[in-house]
């Protein structure tokens, strides 16, 4: 898992495939957890992911990474 | 015109079918996932929307396993071609579609495989799953690796026991794959219930969506070589295709707006309800059985199975010179051999095709008795 916090306190995971950033989303939302899918921020995470990247409250990393871990989205 | 046709393909398509596909190339006609801008991503999320949609409908909790394709053919040459190793032996029913059928010799034909015919025991008294499967665990080889099956016959109404094949299959760890090309939309389906390893299957049939639209949905664990390779609009520096799914297996573009048709059709599918579309199908192939089969001249095909399909013929005229007098009298039926050879052999069809009638969701009893009046005319002419 890769992340990096900004000055404002959002929280980025690169995500491995755009589907897999759908359904993250899915199930943070189903949760109460608002995120974005937004572009991948730099060569090395467009490398890395598939172009795209997830974006969320620093505040819910924890639960963030327990619901994906859950649901088998490990590529994160 | 009173169209006839819907296992070839459901038509007139509903209303918000049409709108979506609208809407979709007027607002977020983007690429799916190539590109991080707006349009793309509302592109993306609308096939995800589709994919989750689909997922729910078949009882699966991982849209992420489904792979979108042109149409069922293209479903089943990737499920086939990609799972199936030289040396593999397949089974493959008795009235599979030209799909299943012709990919399948053509592996045997290079020598790459070899596949055995199971009957169905569509024109047996008493039939039954459990005399259909004792059948079938005579034919399993040591090197049995998957049966292949339509869920719902394309030339009559007849349609196979998935949950006691599925059950059969997972016990002696053969891969289960379904064509679903008649029978999604029209009868439910639960792949885990009935322990499906690749469900195969069109979106422009009972799923109400646009031609162009189709998918395969793999099970946890069933892993298939690709069949073509190109673009997925990541890894774009390796040479090799992604190894997750769907990426994997969809190289280039994705026909999003057809998509997009399918996410509305199947919303109206739902709206229906399935067991009320299949109820009211099997409503109208009875009546249109029972109005027949007053008409001595007519031979009915298998018309004691229930669904939305009937075969006939007319005595002294061939299937196609009734087809074509029906569609002068303005109906759409399909007429000849349904591209389903081994269909027509068992149903004793296959020197002279059948007349087929297939009902949908809006077909009425009306255009039911219509085309009843216009057989009786033809009979009268014969």
């Amino acid at each position: 898992m890769r992340n990096r916090m900004n000055q404002r306190q959002e929280c980025r995971l690169t995500v491995g495939t755009l589907t897999d950033a759908m359904r993250a989303q899915s199930l943070l939302s189903a949760s109460a957890i608002r995120s974005e899918i937004v572009g991948a921020d730099g060569v090395r995470e467009r490398r890395e992911g598939c172009g795209y990247a997830l974006t969320f409250s620093c505040l819910q990393e924890g639960q963030v990474r327990r619901i994906l871990r859950e649901a088998g989205l490990r590529r994160f | 015109m009173i169209y006839l046709d819907h296992a070839a393909t459901s038509f007139p398509k509903p209303r918000e079918v049409l709108s979506e596909m609208t809407r979709c190339m007027r607002f977020y006609g983007g690429n799916p996932g190539r590109g991080s801008h707006s349009l793309s991503l509302a592109a993306a999320e609308k096939v995800y929307a589709c994919r989750r949609a689909v997922a729910e409908l078949v009882g699966s909790r991982h849209p992420e396993r489904l792979a979108f394709t042109l149409n069922a053919t293209s479903a089943i040459n990737t499920v086939v071609k990609g799972l199936l190793r030289t040396g593999d032996h397949v089974l493959i029913s008795d009235m599979e579609h030209n799909a299943v059928l012709r990919p399948v010799a053509r592996l045997a034909r290079e020598g790459r495989i070899t596949y055995t015919v199971f009957p169905t025991m569509l024109l047996e008294e008493g039939r039954s799953p459990a005399r259909i499967t004792a059948r079938l665990a005579r034919l399993v080889r040591p090197n049995t690796r998957m049966l292949i099956c339509a869920h719902a016959s394309n030339v009559c109404s007849a349609s196979l026991p998935l949950e006691v094949l599925g059950e059969f299959c997972r016990k002696r760890g053969i891969l289960f794959v379904v064509d679903a090309a008649q029978s999604l939309g029209h009868l439910p389906i639960d792949v885990e219930e009935m322990k499906i390893d690749a469900l195969c299957a069109p979106g422009h049939k009972g799923l109400l969506g646009p031609q162009g639209s189709g998918f395969f949905l793999l099970g946890e664990g069933v892993e298939a070589e690709t069949l073509i390779e190109g673009g997925s609009g990541y890894h774009s520096l390796e040479e090799e295709m992604p190894a997750e799914m769907p990426e994997r297996y969809e190289a280039g573009t994705l026909p999003t707006p057809a998509i997009a048709g399918l996410l509305a059709g199947i919303g109206e599918v739902r709206r229906m309800g399935i067991d009320a579309i299949h109820a009211h199908e099997c409503r109208l192939i009875a009546h249109l059985a029972r109005r027949l089969s007053y008409l001595p001249e007519v031979t009915l095909y298998a018309p004691q199975y229930q669904g939305s399909v009937l075969s006939f013929g007319i005595a002294g005229r061939s299937a196609e010179e009734v087809g074509l007098a029906l569609n002068r009298m303005g109906f759409c039926v399909r007429a000849g051999f349904h591209c389903s050879a081994l269909g027509h052999r068992t149903l004793g069809t296959d020197a002279t095709g059948t007349v087929r009638v297939s009902v949908g969701y809006c077909t009425t009893e009306a255009q039911i008795d219509a085309l009843a009046d216009a057989a009786q005319r033809l009979c009268r002419r014969t």
